[in-house]
């Protein structure tokens, strides 16, 4: 059901998709923390392109008609899951920014005083 | 003992109305009052026409939005020991004559936090416009449905709190919306709330569609901010 052509080049995506998450973890700019989130996607890949069956099963179990339409419904659920956790972190890094902000404007007013 | 009062001024691009606003409170006679403009990212020459005319300030970084840079005010007080504050808009809204109203009630522990209120009486003749009056009346509804308190000029910004309050708004103060909504979270939070009748200008004339738009947009969104209110969000005590 999925030719070698196809698994061959799915699989050199996955290999550099891995290669990224590496080098960023390497370098610095990826916590490990995170990156098991990050290594969790890259293995689920393998896995799916190894055992393509197992999508099949899947998507007769909720009534997707075809693979690719539940591929699809996966992916747009992984990534709206991913954005709303990156607005999140990003209003909770503003509140910080705004009360740095803040404290600097008073300490400022203060250090103009004493001059 | 003597009360220390501080004047909190909010200034955002107001180079044409903020001399005017300080002299206005450095000239009141009946009392001396404590000020700080807290100017707010401005991009046009309001730190310059400050600097040239003596005007003590803080200088935000950036822009931080009203109520950021409002709480930087609650939270000078709070760190210099002001007994009570007077919020008091930098664009000449406000009517400097009616602070003492304002106080009384804060000063003599009658109320936590004073509300200066176009509605209760007859102080102010300018009672906005007809959009906004009537956002004003459906949040003031809202708040009185939920806590059984009546507060009429619910988005009022000249306003008057005594140091418990200026504890809790350092801690924690909503930027946006923030007059309704800390209204309705004092409310919660049990404080004796008070309005008292203040004069106020009006700011510019005219009436577009899109004003009209933007007061149910804001009507909307504060209406949605205090039905998912969370108290426990917002008990005081700075950490």
């Amino acid at each position: 059901m999925i030719s070698l052509n196809l698994k061959i080049f799915l699989l050199v995506v996955t290999l550099f998709y891995f290669f990224m998450v590496f080098k960023a973890i390497k370098k610095g700019t990826m916590p490990i923390k995170s990156s098991v989130l990050w290594l969790f996607f890259g293995i689920l890949m393998l896995l799916l392109i190894g055992f393509p069956e197992f999508l099949v099963k899947i998507a007769s179990l909720v009534g997707i008609k075809t693979i690719s339409n539940l591929l699809l419904f996966g992916a747009v659920l992984a990534l709206l899951v991913l954005a709303f956790d990156l607005y999140k972190i990003n209003n909770i890094e503003k509140r910080k920014n705004v009360t740095l902000a803040q404290e600097i404007g008073i300490i400022k007013h203060e250090l103009n005083k004493k001059k | 003992m003597k009360k220390k009062i501080l004047i909190i001024i909010p200034a955002y691009n107001e180079e044409a109305n903020i001399v005017k606003t300080v002299n206005s409170i450095k000239n009141f006679k009946k009392k001396k009052l404590d000020y700080i403009v807290i100017n707010d990212g401005s991009t046009d020459n309001t730190k310059k026409v400050m600097m040239e005319n003596n005007i003590d300030f803080i200088d935000l970084p950036f822009n931080l939005g009203i109520g950021a840079a409002v709480q930087t005010g609650y939270k000078y007080a709070f760190y210099n020991d002001y007994d009570i504050v007077i919020q008091f808009d930098g664009d000449g809204q406000h009517d400097i004559n009616s602070v003492e109203k304002l106080i009384k009630p804060v000063a003599d522990g009658e109320a936590d936090m004073a509300i200066g209120s176009r509605y209760i009486d007859d102080t102010s003749s300018f009672k906005s416009t007809f959009s906004r009056r009537v956002g004003i009346k459906v949040i003031s509804s809202l708040i009185h449905l939920l806590s059984k308190k009546k507060i009429k000029d619910v988005t009022s910004g000249y306003r008057a709190v005594n140091r418990k309050i200026i504890e809790v708004f350092a801690n924690n103060y909503p930027y946006d919306f923030p007059e309704p909504i800390t209204n309705y979270a004092l409310l919660k939070m049990g404080f004796k709330v008070k309005e008292v009748g203040a004069n106020m200008f009006e700011r510019e004339g005219g009436i577009s569609s899109i004003r009209a738009l933007k007061s149910a947009y804001y009507m909307f969104n504060v209406c949605l901010s205090i039905l998912l209110f969370n108290p426990k969000r917002f008990k005081g005590g700075i950490k």
